[in-house]
């Protein structure tokens, strides 16, 4: 009995660091970690927002404006009188809300694309790549400014904005994986048994592509976030819709008695760009073993 | 009509284009797989001998249909495989089966050997899972798999070369087909578990009682000689010599056969030094600008001013085609 539970608590004991044995390898992927969890605590953040401030966002007046940081007003409220902190919180979901759904539908294209490229080849791959390489060419940022300005500027026209300009760099990578995979033999002997390019393509390519798309995906995320807030500096964004680039953008003209507006939003946008890269770069690192250090 | 065929192959050719620059000339092609006929019959086993690059895989690859072929026909069961619309062609597979090289890459590294099976199983029969594992676990105790449970839940890259390559011949054997091809079935395998997948694939042969039709493919002329009755000997993509197995060891015809059958070891020094061994000069020629006419003649010693220039068609000695002017 003793024996029992002495193992155990051994293996409760040892339950963290097992977990991320698997996540990383044998030498701890520092990265990863990191960045994992800068993402996650993000991430709580922006999902208990409501439960973490206590003024309303976007609520003018809750506070004399330009007031410093006090404990009332944790991060000082700006020209309006708008509690910061509170829409720093949100501004995170925005941002969040912003980078997954956008990158959701980049995948989403470039997922059909590089597919369809990647798979069948011939006329239809020239036809599809050389489609990509031309929204390739185009400056991302530009390109998504353009889209908001004349669509309006709407939180869904700037998601559908940054998707649309972000889906050329997956659709490349997914082409080159599939270009690789499919000339590998479990595919002829998956396509010997008799299985329809639907599945093949599905359940025998795709998770194979996996490990390198999914970092690239999570820098995407990264990129896009920042397109959202670049775009917001230059006041292109939803003014219903906390963001932190846009309260960037407010902070400008009283950069000089009014710090606290410029350095609590700009520090947050780093510690998600930071937090993201980490984990994207590591993750790189992590799941391509010809680049892992030795 | 003819209903006893079960593997019949006429004309087959395979051209691969050879991508060169814009201005370079007329298109070039690598022949892969020039003009070869055959018939295997029902339970027959044909071993198809070749050096790397004679068009060996190619050929599996076209009786299967998994690539296209350039011109020629493949009957199965009477059936033109390539004139089998797509959907025809997939109630066809499981029963024609392959068996790859290499075990690890012909599997797919993210299944479970457990997935690996179903996934034939769900696709080509209408088993419930339980039924499925029942079938699964036989499967795996027919190959040698034992205990059966102690595999459903590994990877790949979790077992052995030779536990891959059983996991490999329980994949192609797990629809009962018809026409299995073993390509090069233990040259990625040690020698110590060669004998043993070569003993299992003997003996799956054996219990389907001339039901199943064996195509074997090596350049190991041992291992064909173990396992098939005739034998068909590749050089550059042509045919060159079809016959019984041991009457093409015993006494081969053409030039390239004799070097071929002359160049395998024998394990008995004494024996060996007595043997005469015909030497081979030269190297294999480039596939994609092979000599004119024989296509073995720069190397062949028994070279005539013919071999130059024309292709020798088929002649029959005995039972025996070969593709040789000597024998005209």
């Amino acid at each position: 009995m003793n024996k029992i539970i002495g193992k155990n608590s051994l293996l409760k004991s040892n339950f963290l660091q097992l977990l991320f044995k698997k996540i990383t390898p044998a030498k701890a992927n520092s990265r990863v970690f990191t960045g994992l969890v800068v993402v996650l605590a993000i991430t709580m953040m922006a999902i208990t927002a409501p439960l973490i401030t206590w003024y309303p966002p976007l609520k003018t007046l809750v506070g004399e404006p330009f007031t410093t940081p006090n404990n009332y007003y944790l991060f000082g409220t700006d020209d309006l009188g708008r509690d910061i902190y509170t829409n720093v919180v949100y501004g995170i979901r925005t941002s969040l809300i912003v980078g997954l759904s956008s990158v959701l539908i980049a995948v989403i294209i470039g997922t059909l694309i590089g597919v369809l490229a990647g798979y069948y080849r011939g006329l239809l791959e020239d036809f599809l790549m050389r489609i990509t390489d031309m929204t390739l060419i185009l400056p991302q940022f530009l390109l998504a400014l353009i889209i908001v300005a004349i669509f309006g500027q709407n939180f869904q026209n700037i998601i559908i904005a940054i998707g649309i300009v972000s889906w050329p760099g997956i659709a490349r990578m997914i082409r080159a994986e599939f270009l690789s995979i499919r000339e590998r033999p479990f595919i002829e002997a998956a396509k010997a048994i008799g299985l329809s390019d639907i599945k093949i393509i599905f359940s025998e390519i795709l998770p194979n592509a996996m490990p390198s798309v999914i970092p690239y995906v999570i820098l995407q995320i990264n990129a896009a976030i920042l397109i959202e807030a670049g775009l917001g500096f230059l006041g292109i964004a939803d003014p219903n819709v906390p963001s932190l680039g846009l309260m960037l953008n407010t902070a400008q003209q009283y950069l000089m008695n009014a710090w606290w507006m410029a350095v609590f939003p700009g520090l947050m946008l780093s510690i998600i760009v930071i937090g993201l890269n980490l984990l994207g770069d590591g993750l790189v690192e992590y799941l391509n073993p010809r680049l892992r250090k030795r | 009509m003819e209903s006893h065929f079960s593997l019949k192959v006429i004309n087959l050719k395979k051209y691969f284009p050879v991508s060169r620059g814009f201005f370079a000339g007329p298109q070039k092609y690598v022949k892969a797989v020039d003009n070869i006929s055959f018939v295997v019959e029902k339970g027959g086993t044909l071993g198809i001998v070749g050096e790397s690059g004679s068009g060996k895989t190619t050929l599996a690859r076209l009786v299967l249909r998994l690539i296209e072929p350039t011109s020629g026909s493949v009957y199965f069961d009477n059936k033109n495989i390539f004139e089998l619309n797509k959907h025809e062609l997939r109630r066809l597979r499981p029963q024609m089966q392959m068996i790859f090289q290499d075990p690890m890459a012909s599997l797919n590294p993210r299944k479970k050997v457990k997935q690996i099976l179903a996934q034939v199983l769900k696709l080509h029969t209408s088993l419930s899972s339980e039924e499925i594992h029942e079938r699964i676990l036989s499967l795996l105790e027919k190959v040698g798999l034992s205990p059966p449970e102690l595999f459903l839940e590994r990877y790949p890259h979790e077992l052995s070369g030779g536990q891959r390559q059983r996991v490999c011949i329980s994949r192609a054997i797990a629809l009962n087909p018809r026409l299995l091809i073993a390509d090069e079935p233990v040259s990625a395998l040690d020698v110590s578990v060669r004998g043993q997948i070569i003993k299992l694939l003997l003996d799956i042969y054996n219990e389907s009682r001339g039901d199943m039709t064996y195509i074997v493919i090596s350049h190991d002329i041992a291992l064909i000689k173990s396992m098939c009755k005739n034998t068909l000997v590749m050089y550059l993509g042509r045919m060159v010599e079809l016959g019984e197995t041991d009457r093409i060891i015993e006494s081969p015809l053409h030039p390239y056969t004799k070097v071929l059958i002359s160049a395998i070891p024998i394990p008995d020094p004494e024996s060996a030094r007595e043997r005469k061994r015909i030497p081979i000069t030269g190297e294999p020629p480039s596939l994609i600008d092979p000599p004119p006419g024989c296509h073995f003649h720069p190397r062949c010693p028994y070279v005539m001013d013919k071999c130059r220039t024309e292709t020798p068609s088929y002649f029959q000695v005995d039972d025996r085609l070969v593709s040789c002017f000597l024998y005209e």
